[in-house]
């Protein structure tokens, strides 16, 4: 699996995070890892990590649904208004518990690669890995 | 004068004998000799008449001006002295002076005839006044007048009940007609009947000429039969279609009538026309089929009415004849004087007798009819009918606010008091009366259809008033009744549509409830999940193998494993409102049910069992495809998972059809249920058996899928022996 740059995690659960973390570090596959608590969050990374054409703007954004202040919907609502340099070619997947029926035709409009479901595995991200960052 | 003068003493005593009434005169009317019988005719003496001036001893009856007897004899006498010619006079009143009473007269009537005794020279030398006494034939023909006067009197009484009559017809709430002739020819309509066809012509003309709609109605041959038999006909609620507005044979409208024909014959007996009296029973007929309550009065009421209707008739008939009768009677009492005075009395009692059937046929009216009079509004007249109304209450001979009290500063009053200065006739439909039934009885609101038409006396001036009236009370409650669980109806769908409201969002709720319930569950069992995986990761593979870690790993996944599958199975649970809304269809019930057999003949093949399917090709259920698939899907899977070990598995499906329902049974031989097992075994998340994988969901979605489609399910079961599970579902 190739490495990349930067990847980002937007959850407010921490195990989630504990365990993401443990993960990507014992696969070696991103050379930094940044982790937010809410959409709000990562929007302000985003704003800091993209403006420029830097190394550090994340290759994979992995996005949770449920969160405070703001949530994985909302998030990707304002991350659609941003300039296509900002969004630069970053891979955007939905992380989800499952996703409700309910959500599924507003999932489809979303600027999104695809969803994932938890807990995060590593054959879950051999096959990601597979369709967008092939060696 | 000559010597031969003849002996005068010897004249005046042939004078004075001569057999009739006679007086001699001078030229100046001085009374010269008098017979004996003019002395008694004119009640007089001898003495005191002879040198009497003829208008000294017979003055005027001052009395008697209209006599001009004085006047009128002193025109013939003088014309006679002119002339020289006999005079013969009209028949003459004049009165004699009464000689027992002084200053009174004795009535003479008088043919009197005047005749001058001539000179030589032709000059008038006395005048011979003769008289015949007529008095009494004068007093004859003045009683004969008299009898004249009076009979002409009780003719004009009959004409005006006769007219009273025809006023009654014009006015009667009723259609009445008169048919003339083997033609039915209009003679007379009343302005109710002529409403039937607008303003068509009626009179004059054959009725099949005049309502050529009625062709092929039974009315023309129903008026034949009347004609030529002279039998009265009866009609309750006969339909007639009519084109009451004049627009066109397309647009005849039904209405519902009460009618009589009775046949009219001339003195002779002979049929010569048709009497016609109708009422139009269309508003009852059709209240009849609204309120099936008012069904039996109504009945009643018709019979009553056409029993009233025939009375009335017979009433009328036998007026018409007591009039020709009474002509008839008048035009003998010109010539037979004789029988005068019983003719007389005879016209009276015809009046009477015409009096009490007009009024008999106001008591038998078939509606509340009263006669109000002069200025009080005294109850002249109350029918039957009327008094009905008011059991008990004095009514007869009484003020109307003396009689009933309460009406006083009503609406009514008003109304009453425009028709009786007016002589505007009031018609109202449903009028609000709050009056008291009985004396004692409480104020009542009664409702009437009224009638108010002022009465005249002979001079045109408004004497009172007729009022018909009818109760209608009843129809009115009943028809508030039907109002009122309208509005009650109303309300109760008002609630029903407001608890259905609160169940929709309580649905919402509880599907809002279970979406986050099975997120946050959902969250940290993917987190042990993950936490688990890290540790086996963490752990050398060796250890991983060892006892007692590896069946604590085990244990653990499983434990997961079974936590996401109630998570899953609580959506499944939030899912069936979606499976409620499911359309209905034709669904073909054996092609359903080999579809499942197909998908589920790995899991038979599994248990070695045998399914038999007994349900015809042509057999099909309307309910939703994919719901029915689902009830067939579980219960056939459960017969599978819940065999018995001990005996080779059998499973049966059979239907059988009703008119209303189609049933499907579902039979095993598998290990059955106690009863205490069966009354749990619809329930959420019950499971009666651990040895084998379940949710305990299955069954709950099926009572509920099948109940929601307006069927039932049930189930028979024996504990060691096996289980049938019958499904109705509507046919």
């Amino acid at each position: 699996m190739r490495k990349l740059t930067s990847v980002l995690l937007v959850d407010d659960d921490s195990t989630t995070n504990f365990l993401n973390k443990l993960l990507f570090s014992r696969l070696g596959i991103t050379e930094k890892l940044i982790v937010t608590e809410n959409g709000e969050e990562a929007l302000t990374a985003l704003e800091g990590l993209c403006s420029a054409a830097t190394p550090d703007c994340p290759n994979l954004i992995l996005l949770d649904v449920n969160m405070p202040v703001m949530n994985g919907f909302e998030f990707l609502e304002a991350y659609q208004q941003l300039s296509p340099a900002q969004r630069q070619s970053t891979v955007v997947m939905l992380l989800t518990t499952s996703v409700h029926q309910r959500d599924l035709a507003r999932v489809h409009q979303l600027p999104i690669a695809g969803t994932i479901t938890k807990p995060l595995t590593q054959e879950k991200l051999r096959l990601l890995w597979q369709q967008h960052f092939p060696e | 004068m000559s010597a031969a003068s003849p002996d005068l003493p010897a004249l005046f005593s042939i004078f004075n004998a001569l057999p009739a009434s006679y007086l001699l005169l001078s030229p100046e009317l001085v009374i010269e000799a008098v017979s004996n019988e003019y002395l008694a005719a004119t009640l007089t003496q001898r003495e005191s008449l002879l040198g009497q001036h003829m208008f000294e001893a017979f003055p005027d009856n001052p009395a008697a001006p209209d006599a001009h007897a004085v006047h009128n004899l002193r025109a013939s006498l003088q014309q006679v002295l002119a002339t020289g010619q006999p005079h013969e006079m009209a028949p003459q009143h004049y009165d004699v002076p009464d000689p027992d009473r002084p200053g009174h007269f004795v009535e003479r009537h008088w043919l009197p005839r005047n005749v001058p005794v001539l000179d030589d020279q032709g000059q008038v030398r006395h005048i011979i006044h003769t008289v015949v006494n007529i008095t009494e034939r004068a007093r004859n023909q003045a009683q004969l007048r008299a009898s004249q006067a009076r009979e002409q009197a009780a003719y004009a009484a009959a004409e005006v009940q006769r007219q009273q009559l025809y006023q009654t017809f014009q006015e009667a709430p009723a259609m009445i007609c008169i048919f003339d002739g083997p033609q039915h020819v209009f003679q007379f309509v009343n302005p109710p009947y002529q409403a039937l066809v607008g303003n068509r012509p009626l009179l004059g003309m054959p009725i099949a000429q005049a309502m050529p709609e009625l062709a092929g109605q039974p009315i023309f041959n129903l008026l034949d039969g009347v004609y030529q038999t002279g039998e009265s006909f009866h009609a309750t609620e006969m339909l007639v279609r009519l084109d009451h507005q004049n627009a066109g044979p397309e647009a005849l409208e039904e209405r519902y009538y009460n009618f009589i024909y009775k046949a009219r014959h001339s003195v002779e007996g002979a049929v010569t026309g048709i009497f016609v009296f109708a009422y139009d029973v269309t508003t009852q007929v059709i209240a009849r089929h609204e309120v099936q309550n008012l069904n039996v009065e109504l009945a009643a009421l018709n019979e009553e009415l056409s029993a009233s209707n025939e009375e009335f008739l017979l009433a009328n008939s036998a007026l018409t004849h007591a009039q020709q009768q009474l002509q008839q009677l008048n035009q003998e009492l010109g010539v037979r004087v004789a029988d005068r005075t019983r003719d007389a009395q005879t016209a009276r009692t015809e009046t009477e007798r015409q009096r009490r059937q007009l009024e008999d046929l106001f008591m038998r009216a078939p509606a509340a009819i009263c006669i109000f009079g002069g200025p009080n509004w005294v109850y002249e007249l109350v029918n039957p009918y009327y008094q009905r109304m008011f059991p008990g209450r004095n009514l007869l001979g009484l003020p109307l606010l003396e009689a009933l009290p309460e009406v006083a500063g009503q609406p009514l009053m008003a109304i009453l008091n425009h028709v009786y200065t007016t002589g505007e006739t009031f018609e109202g439909k449903e009028v609000l009366v709050p009056v008291a039934r009985t004396d004692d009885g409480p104020i009542e609101d009664i409702y009437f259809d009224l009638t108010y038409q002022a009465r005249f006396d002979d001079n045109g001036q408004i004497d009172g008033f007729v009022t018909y009236a009818n109760d209608v009370t009843a129809q009115v409650l009943a028809r508030r009744q039907v109002q009122a669980l309208n509005e009650e109806l109303q309300v109760t769908n008002t609630d029903l549509s407001g608890a259905n409201q609160q169940l929709l969002r309580t649905n919402v709720d509880l599907d809002n409830f279970i979406y986050t319930a099975s997120h946050d569950l959902k969250q940290p069992i993917a987190n042990i999940e993950g936490l688990l995986l890290a540790l086996s990761h963490e752990l050398p593979p060796d250890v991983q193998q060892t006892d007692p870690v590896k069946p604590i790993l085990d244990l653990m996944q499983q434990a997961v494993e079974r936590f996401q599958r109630t998570i899953a199975d609580l959506t499944e649970v939030s899912k069936l409102q979606q499976l409620q809304t499911q359309p209905a269809q034709v669904v073909h019930l054996r092609q359903t049910i080999e579809e499942v057999a197909l998908d589920l003949a790995p899991v038979l093949r599994a248990t070695q069992g045998q399914l038999t399917v007994e349900v015809p090709m042509d057999q099909f259920v309307t309910f939703s495809e994919k719901n029915l698939r689902s009830v067939v899907y579980n219960l056939l899977s459960n017969a599978f998972k819940y065999r018995d070990p001990d005996r080779p598995l059998h499973v049966h499906i059979s239907s059988s059809i009703a008119p209303t329902y189609v049933q499907l049974q579902v039979r095993d031989n598998g290990l059955g249920l106690d009863e205490r097992q069966q009354s749990r075994l619809f329930g959420l998340f019950q499971r009666l058996h651990t040895h084998v994988e379940g949710t305990g969901i299955g069954l709950y979605m099926v009572k509920k899928i099948v109940e929601n489609g307006g069927g039932t399910i049930a189930v028979d079961s024996e504990l060691g022996v096996g289980s049938t599970f019958v499904v109705t579902l509507p046919h």
